[in-house]
């Protein structure tokens, strides 16, 4: 019982750092973020995740913004270039994809009734590094796993057929 | 009536107390609840906490050595749990959250009562049928309930308003939904009555009145068409627990697990089958919705594999701004909400939309990722006691079975206790029988 427990331990713990590992290979995220003026909004991804490329994943914010998250592990400019045409590119997409069939919006600036084409706007473009937090991740893991082998070597002290009366 | 005071009188004091404390929770309506900063208390929650803590205070010095060890480190694990979580948080810049903060500690307390009645019930208990007896008798109280509802709710103003959200509109069809007022919620009001019916089969001696019971309870079960999920869950269950009793099946866990896998894989089959072949026979949004979400809350909680504490694993969904298992959910989403779902999760959206962040819509999941590793440490132990031959064996492994089914693609509320005491009573009389 004692050796089934640390080799339970040993197993999932091995399991679980591949997963972790996986999860948190690609430390950089490309996040652009973008909304719609006068076309119809952007947001609702159900509808076009097909047209989603690898590496890629959307957030849906407030007020119609999409946020376009993009990984990679190597901070090069010419990786955060591609990136960054990679992301437009996948927002025009969208864009034209959601504005087809709808008959063209448009609208009217307010301060000189000039008549506007739906746009696609930049909201917002950040590089996020979670190299700092993917050693959080870690330092917790292996905290939790020394938590994990202290408690059972301590509740396997305990007589099991004592427990119940 | 007199037999059973009897019995009841004869009970150890832990015990005793439980089971007033397991009543009073089911008759405080689940409706009474407080939000504060939109984590919500609910009063029955709260009288379940301060009565197990009141429980423990008396009970601690009957303990016997090794029942101290075991109470001290499991507690233990359950503070640092938190604590390990909470440094988490502070560390990554993301502890200032009053949600956050005030979630933490309604965990922890509602965390607290399950594992100590788990520990109550595993070291105390020794009139397993008479916790039968008390789940059994909340199910005539659901009768008697459903009853007035049928018959009277129309009749009386405090009924209407009791029963005043009885009516589910859905693709303008309306349905009518039975929420008891004990329990609050029509899937929940369903599996409590199917938990109940099952506590109720195994009594020696039955009554005439005994079988109406059973027959209304499987009225109430079916009752809630609405949740077209819970009605082929109901009908899976009646149908595996018809081949146990005819095969004359022995329960223990191994075959509890193949049993849910199989759901598991039947539930899959059933719905790409129908998404390609029968597209418009049934409206798969909602069961897709909840396959995608639960991929989402794996794929969220292998970015960080601890113990998170109870039903925590919502506050990682906003760091998860790339799932890994990116091409399952978009292969399981099948034209329906989920992938919207779960990119609304990744910001605030969600939130500010529904002012509560969703979680999993899995039991298993749930404690999986509340207790991490120790799950699986758990389940090798549970797995051992499961494998003994004990009286109540076979009933009590097929409510626990009923309880999975149930809440396997569906987020269920107020169950838990129900869950942890069919589980401690499992390991309990396992452990009785081992000593044997």
């Amino acid at each position: 019982m004692k050796k089934n427990n640390f080799k339970l331990i040993f197993i999932l713990y091995v399991l679980f750092f591949y997963l972790i590992s996986i999860s948190t290979n690609k430390q950089y995220i490309l996040s652009s973020s973008y909304k719609t003026v006068c076309g119809v909004a952007i947001s609702t991804v159900d509808q076009y995740i097909q047209l989603i490329p690898n590496d890629t994943w959307i957030v849906t914010g407030e007020d119609g913004i999409i946020k376009i998250n993009t990984v990679f592990n190597k901070k090069k400019p010419e990786i955060i270039k591609l990136k960054k045409i990679k992301n437009r590119r996948l927002a025009n997409n969208i864009f034209k994809y959601k504005n087809f069939d709808h008959a063209q919006k448009e609208c009217t600036s307010l301060n000189n009734h000039i008549p506007i084409k739906p746009l696609l706007l930049l909201v917002d473009q950040t590089l996020i590094d979670n190299g700092e937090k993917n050693h959080i991740k870690y330092f917790i893991f292996f905290l939790n796993l020394l938590l994990i082998i202290f408690s059972v070597k301590q509740l396997e002290k305990i007589n099991l057929s004592k427990l119940s009366r | 009536m007199e037999l059973k005071l009897e019995k009841f009188k004869k009970l150890d004091y832990p015990i005793k107390a439980i089971i007033i404390l397991f009543l009073g929770y089911f008759f405080i309506p689940g409706a009474l609840k407080i939000s504060i900063h939109s984590v919500i208390f609910r009063y029955e929650d709260i009288f379940f906490s301060i009565g197990i803590l009141f429980i423990l205070f008396y009970t601690y010095k009957k303990l016997n050595n090794d029942q101290k060890k075991l109470f001290l480190i499991s507690n233990s694990i359950i503070i640092f749990t938190y604590f390990l979580n909470l440094l988490y948080f502070y560390l990554i810049g993301n502890l200032y959250n009053d949600y956050l903060i005030l979630s933490f500690i309604n965990g922890y307390i509602y965390l607290f009562s399950l594992l100590n009645l788990f520990l109550l019930v595993f070291f105390f208990n020794n009139k397993t049928e008479l916790f039968l007896d008390i789940i059994y008798y909340t199910g005539i109280f659901l009768v008697l309930e459903f009853l007035i509802f049928i018959f009277l709710s129309d009749s009386f103003i405090v009924l209407q308003k009791i029963y005043n959200n009885s009516v589910f509109d859905f693709n303008s069809k309306k349905y009518i939904l039975f929420r008891s007022v004990f329990i609050g919620d029509h899937i929940t009001t369903s599996l409590w009555s199917m938990v109940s019916l099952l506590a109720g089969i195994v009594k020696i001696k039955k009554k005439y009145s005994d079988y109406l019971v059973f027959f209304l309870l499987i009225i109430i079960i079916f009752f809630n068409i609405e949740a077209r999920l819970n009605i082929g869950n109901a009908l899976f269950c009646f149908t595996i627990m018809f081949l146990i009793k005819f095969f004359k099946i022995k329960l223990n866990l191994k075959v509890l697990g193949s049993l849910v896998l199989f759901y598991f894989f039947i539930t899959i089959i059933i719905c790409l089958f129908l998404y390609y072949f029968y597209p418009l026979l049934i409206n798969l949004n909602s069961f897709t919705d909840r396959i995608v979400l639960n991929i989402f809350n794996l794929d969220t909680y292998f970015k960080l594999p601890i113990s998170l504490g109870f039903d925590n694993l919502k506050f990682f969904y906003i760091e998860n701004q790339y799932p890994i298992f990116k091409d399952l959910i978009y292969f399981m989403n099948l034209d329906g909400n989920g992938v919207g779902t779960i990119s609304s999760l990744g910001s605030d959206l969600y939130f500010k939309v529904w002012n509560a962040i969703t979680s999993p819509h899995n039991i298993l999941i749930t404690y999986l990722t509340t207790m991490g590793l120790w799950f699986f440490l758990f389940l090798h132990f549970f797995n051992r006691f499961s494998d003994q031959n004990f009286k109540h064996k076979q009933i009590l492994l097929l409510i626990l079975f009923n309880i999975i089914i149930f809440s396997f693609w569906n987020q269920i509320w107020r169950i838990d206790l129900l869950f942890i005491l069919i589980i401690s009573l499992i390991m309990n009389e396992g452990l009785n029988c081992e000593k044997k």
